[in-house]
């Protein structure tokens, strides 16, 4: 069967771009030092190297211009040390909230729960950077013929091609933890100086590819498979006799309820070539926006602790996993 | 590279300027029929393909189609509106040729046979990127092969694809005329034959390119990967006359699919049926009505089952 992976720009009438989608590659990640990395930074430091590919394809009759404008650049190159294309690092933070506010803090739904997370926990990671320019299409093509080859899972290792420039990605998976109010830490990565435009969020099993701190793991292992699992309390006042539904509940959503990747979010920064502190930030009140938590399972059916989970195929599981999966619920920023 | 180093090299004795020009001349010829060798002309097909003419379920290249909940599909009419059909230079994304006209073209016409919509003339014999959009249908536009009813029909109601057809599965038959607004443009597709980016254009001939619309998109129940067909929550909500409409779709809640009983939908295995649009709905549109449109705007490839880069026009 005809598989659906396209690349989506869609323009829906929400004011941003949606989600791409992806042909799912497999739940693979790994380490390694991208040689996309390295590609976009010779083709962004080295004009001569990018000229010199684009001659390969042209007309011949460009030849001597070409080689003109390569030696130009290649001059460029040798004494241009501060431009755009340098190899910086970034500190990354992962940092949970809820429409702003704390994710600890009672928030309002946009259906109208007020809801107090007991608990939320999530395996988030890697996170992978993408410039605002799109790249040469031979340079494209190359890139995904590369990925393809690749034994290990790296930013293009998709069906589709993306055109724009990998300018950082951070392979590794944090355990983004509400409680932790200040967030946790991501490590630091290395990515190339220039505008940022779209970030991409990897979603594997948690503990299935490297940790970013050593603490993490502990909190990845109480997941227990799940990608993300939340607990709390949704409340809502009846506009007609004013009586209050409250509903405990929790949520979980497995690997293979989600996709492997959630793309174009909005990551609308420039990297510096000193010292980049990068904020992902994931917004706890846009995952539980449009659930109706009245479609959790019955009091009857509660766990020990209470809570009513939302049951697979259910409208607030179904509604749950529209949050998690939209691209509207993260962004990525520098911060000061 | 290495190659011109060494014949420069060979040539130590004739001055370097001679020397360079000579090779530069000598590479430009060589070249010349590759790129530069005139132009020629594109014809340009729309194709319902197999799908179409045979309905579901289908045998395709080994590859059979059909759908997990038991449903036959037949059709009976697929407009398309569509055209804006564009030539660009891969590397500058300047426009070589182009056909900025529309087509409203019923694919079941013509025996579903893959149908010429128009030749562009002139365009240069080289490598170019192709793009074109479908759009909603306009009864002025510049080819029409459907009927005058149902082209007015899409016009005023916003739609760019208009399906009829019948499904059918054990005994019961359940048609449907479904008219959807899925216009979106299509960029830098792949060449469904070669799986190269665009398509060569030859001197002095016609290069065809046919653009495919991939009928099953409309019943799939994901967006993101492992789609299956299904027709169940179709049926379920089939208007009063018998028949499913756009209307009778969007009353269909993605987050809460029900059964022709308004119980919860669920599939064989008493296990629910999950449509998963990936989040590209926004929360406030989420029905089925708004998937299947989603899913149509993406369903043309190039020659086959080359990938376009997609944009959904609102």
């Amino acid at each position: 069967m005809r598989m659906p992976h396209h690349c989506i720009t869609d323009h829906l009438g929400h004011g941003a771009p949606l989600a791409s989608t992806h042909s799912i590659d497999g739940r693979r990640a790994g380490r390694s030092t991208s040689y996309h990395l390295l590609l976009t930074h010779l083709a962004q430091r080295s004009s001569a190297a990018y000229r010199l590919g684009r001659w390969w394809r042209d007309s011949c009759a460009n030849l001597l211009v070409a080689l003109s404008v390569a030696g130009a650049g290649w001059a460029g190159w040798a004494g241009c040390a501060e431009t755009p294309g340098e190899y910086t690092q970034f500190d990354l933070q992962l940092q949970p909230h809820a429409g702003g506010a704390a994710a600890t803090a009672p928030f309002t739904t946009a259906s109208g729960w007020t809801v107090e997370l007991h608990s939320a926990r999530a395996a988030l990671g890697p996170l992978y950077l993408y410039g605002a320019e799109d790249i040469s299409p031979i340079a494209a093509i190359w890139r995904q013929t590369l990925a393809e080859l690749s034994p290990v899972r790296t930013a293009h290792a998709h069906v589709s091609v993306d055109t724009r420039p990998i300018v950082g990605e951070a392979l590794v998976q944090g355990a983004l933890d509400a409680a932790a109010a200040s967030g946790s830490d991501m490590g630091t990565h290395t990515a190339i100086a220039g505008s940022c435009a779209t970030a991409e969020l990897g979603l594997y099993p948690a503990g299935s590819i490297a940790v970013a701190t050593p603490g993490d793991a502990t909190l990845l292992d109480a997941l227990d498979g799940a990608i993300i699992a939340l607990t709390g309390v949704a409340a809502r006042t009846s506009p007609g006799d004013g009586s209050t539904q409250t509903v405990p509940f929790s949520a979980r959503l497995m690997p293979d309820d989600l996709p492997t990747s959630i793309t174009k979010i909005s990551a609308d920064f420039e990297m510096s070539a000193d010292t980049n502190r990068i904020a992902f930030r994931v917004d706890m009140k846009a995952w539980l926006d449009a659930v109706d938590f009245s479609t959790a399972a019955s009091a009857d059916r509660a766990d020990a602790e209470g809570y009513r989970a939302f049951e697979i195929g259910s409208p607030a599981w179904l509604a749950f996993r529209h949050g998690v999966q939209s691209a509207r619920s993260y962004e990525v920023q520098a911060e000061e | 590279m290495t190659l011109l180093i060494s014949r420069i090299a060979r040539i130590d004795r004739v001055p370097l300027a001679a020397a360079m020009a000579g090779a530069a001349l000598a590479l430009l010829v060589g070249c010349v029929s590759e790129d530069t060798a005139g132009s020629g002309s594109v014809q340009i097909l729309v194709s319902g393909g197999a799908a179409l003419q045979q309905g579901f379920p289908l045998t395709e290249d080994g590859e059979e189609l059909s759908f997990v909940d038991g449903w036959e599909v037949d059709f009976d009419k697929y407009v398309v509106a569509i055209g804006s059909v564009e030539f660009r230079d891969p590397e500058s994304g300047a426009v070589e040729a182009s056909w900025p006209s529309t087509a409203v073209v019923d694919l079941m016409r013509n025996a579903g046979s893959a149908q010429v919509v128009a030749e562009v003339q002139d365009v240069p014999s080289r490598r170019v990127n192709v793009g074109f959009a479908t759009a909603v249908a306009r009864v002025d536009a510049d080819v029409v092969e459907a009927d005058a009813a149902d082209v007015a029909e899409m016009a005023s109601s916003g739609w760019s694809l208009l399906v009829e057809g019948v499904a059918t599965r054990a005994g019961v038959t359940v048609p449907f005329r479904v008219g959807l607004a899925a216009s979106a443009t299509y960029e830098r597709c792949a060449n469904g034959v070669d799986g190269t980016l665009g398509v060569a254009v030859q001197a002095e001939k016609t290069t065809q390119i046919v653009l495919n619309s991939h009928v099953e998109h409309l019943f799939w129940d994901s967006l993101l990967s492992d789609a299956a067909l299904r027709f169940d929550a179709w049926a379920s909500v089939a208007g009063a006359d018998g028949v499913v409409s756009s209307e009778d779709l969007a009353t269909q809640d993605l987050f809460a699919l029900r059964n022709a009983a308004g119980d919860a939908l669920v599939d064989s295995a008493g296990d629910p049926v999950i449509y998963d649009d990936g989040a590209l709905l926004s929360a406030g549109q989420t029905n089925l009505a708004r998937f299947i449109s989603l899913a149509a705007a993406i369903s043309f490839h190039l020659n086959g089952e080359g990938f376009c880069t997609y944009s959904l026009v609102p």
